[in-house]
């Protein structure tokens, strides 16, 4: 390739007119990367809350009326778990409480330490400290973003939760949760399932809501249809639905970022168009030049492909690059908020990072072949005129 | 110029080649592992969104109140009817 005479003259004519080109990379860089940011944010939530969900309950029944919640007595789990096919019955406690009302909240999670998948799991994840201290029930495990909240509001070493009974719970901070679960227990406060009863005004025979999980997937429809059955007022959630909730609501955000995307570079490409449809005078008469020292038609076009070609691929691969670093190193500071959101406690969440590639291929064709043709149509139109016309 | 050339090709796959790196390197898996043991021990997957308070935190378990008029309540929550869940 060194010592190809075509390849030297396209490094000349690169450089030759590289603040041109510079100019056209900043722009592009900055497109790419504002795009590809928000296409590895939503992709890398979706992603996360995928494997996260593996974790989660089939079935969730709730008791509902007049679309609001209300305790589900615990004889419903009882009577779930006499059903054929139903496994791992399990009620759920747990609510949002606000420091203040219409003021910031943390999600209470009642955990319940007799449940022998939860004792586990709790045990690995309160690794290297003393979890009978936790099981007396004076104690919390809180997320990051509780933590942070606590640690500003001179709450370093526990909190005061305030009953609806107005009797107040004290609670000391047991452990902080790690940054890599900020994703779904950022505003989380963990305790025994006693305690979070007491702070959601729930009595001993109630809880949140009531889990189970069906292990062969036929039958799902049939235990579900058997559920709802069983009373006038429940609602049952499957883990279909949920995943189809999560994936609506972190496409939307990323779709509503494409279509701003393509309305961007339709305007870009459009100004790209007209630049070069009236080609400045001095490239045409270059073109008319190479013309008339014998390079035919395909040469010319030759060389302008390749000189674009360098240009969409140097703008791709710092946008994307970019991208990459300011989403999966630095945590996405800003645009994140657009998909977690900004109202509650501010979350800061690890990204995983996920390299999908028909994402990236996406970008490349959308913002490569119209860039591509938009340059090269007004210079095909000039290479075939004639060579002292273009000259003029 | 064709050693230019070659430099500013080179910076760019060393761009590619870090961010290749960072993706191998990263600990995904173990990132991934202690998000599950978290939902394993509350079994609530839902993305800790950060919410206003009439905003749902716990998508298609908790109901949304209408953002445009916060203060207006739906008229189908009838908790006039049976109480409010937590008693205010």
């Amino acid at each position: 390739m060194g010592n190809n005479p075509f390849f030297h003259f396209l490094a000349l004519s690169l450089f030759a007119e590289r603040r041109k080109h510079l100019m056209v990379i900043g722009l592009s860089v900055v497109l790419i990367f504002l795009l590809a940011s928000t296409l590895f944010i939503s992709s890398s939530l979706q992603h996360s809350l995928r494997s996260a969900l593996v974790s989660e309950p089939d079935f969730v029944v709730q008791r509902v009326r007049g679309d609001h919640l209300l305790p589900v007595p615990l004889d419903w789990a009882d009577e779930i778990a006499q059903l054929h096919g139903v496994d791992r019955v399990a009620s759920r406690v747990w609510g949002r409480y606000y420091t203040e009302p219409k003021g910031k909240s943390f999600l209470i999670v009642g955990i319940d330490f007799l449940e022998d998948q939860s004792h586990r799991a709790l045990s690995k994840l309160a690794e290297g400290t003393d979890l009978r201290r936790f099981l007396s029930g004076e104690e919390m495990i809180v997320g990051q973003g509780v933590a942070r909240w606590m640690r500003t509001h001179f709450y370093p070493h526990g909190y005061n939760f305030l009953t609806p009974k107005g009797a107040f719970v004290k609670l000391k901070l047991f452990k902080v949760l790690p940054r890599d679960s900020s994703l779904v227990a950022d505003d989380m406060v963990i305790v025994p399932i006693e305690t979070a009863r007491k702070i959601l005004g729930l009595s001993p025979e109630e809880a949140t809501d009531v889990t189970f999980n069906v292990p062969n997937d036929d039958e799902w429809s049939n235990v579900e249809s058997k559920v709802s059955a069983m009373h006038y007022d429940l609602r049952v959630i499957s883990k279909k639905e949920t995943r189809a909730a999560y994936d609506q609501i972190f496409n939307y955000k990323g779709g509503f970022f494409l279509v701003l995307f393509l309305i961007v570079l339709l305007a870009f490409v459009l100004i790209l168009y007209q630049r070069a449809s009236q080609v400045f005078s001095q490239e045409k008469r270059s073109i008319g030049i190479l013309r008339a020292l014998g390079w035919s038609i395909r040469d010319v076009l030759s060389l302008k492909l390749y000189e674009t070609l360098a240009v969409v691929v140097s703008s791709f691969i710092l946008g994307s690059v970019a991208a990459y670093f300011y989403v999966f190193a630095l945590g996405a500071p800003l645009l994140r908020q657009i998909f977690l959101g900004a109202g509650n406690l501010a979350s800061a969440p690890r990204l995983v990072p996920v390299l999908d590639f028909s994402v990236l291929s996406s970008i490349f064709l959308l913002y490569g072949v119209s860039f591509i043709a938009a340059v090269l149509l007004p210079v095909w139109k000039i290479a075939v005129t004639d060579p002292k016309e273009a000259m003029l | 110029m064709i050693a230019r050339f070659y430099a500013v090709a080179a910076f760019l796959l060393f761009l590619l080649l870090a961010a290749f790196s960072h993706y191998l390197l990263s600990d995904r898996a173990g990132m991934q592992q202690r998000l599950a043991d978290t939902v394993a021990v509350t079994g609530l997957d839902s993305p800790a969104l950060s919410v206003q308070w009439f905003e749902p935190r716990l998508r298609r378990f908790e109901a949304s109140l209408d953002p445009a008029y916060p203060e207006l309540l739906p008229t189908d929550r009838l908790d006039f009817v049976y109480g409010d869940l937590y008693g205010k």
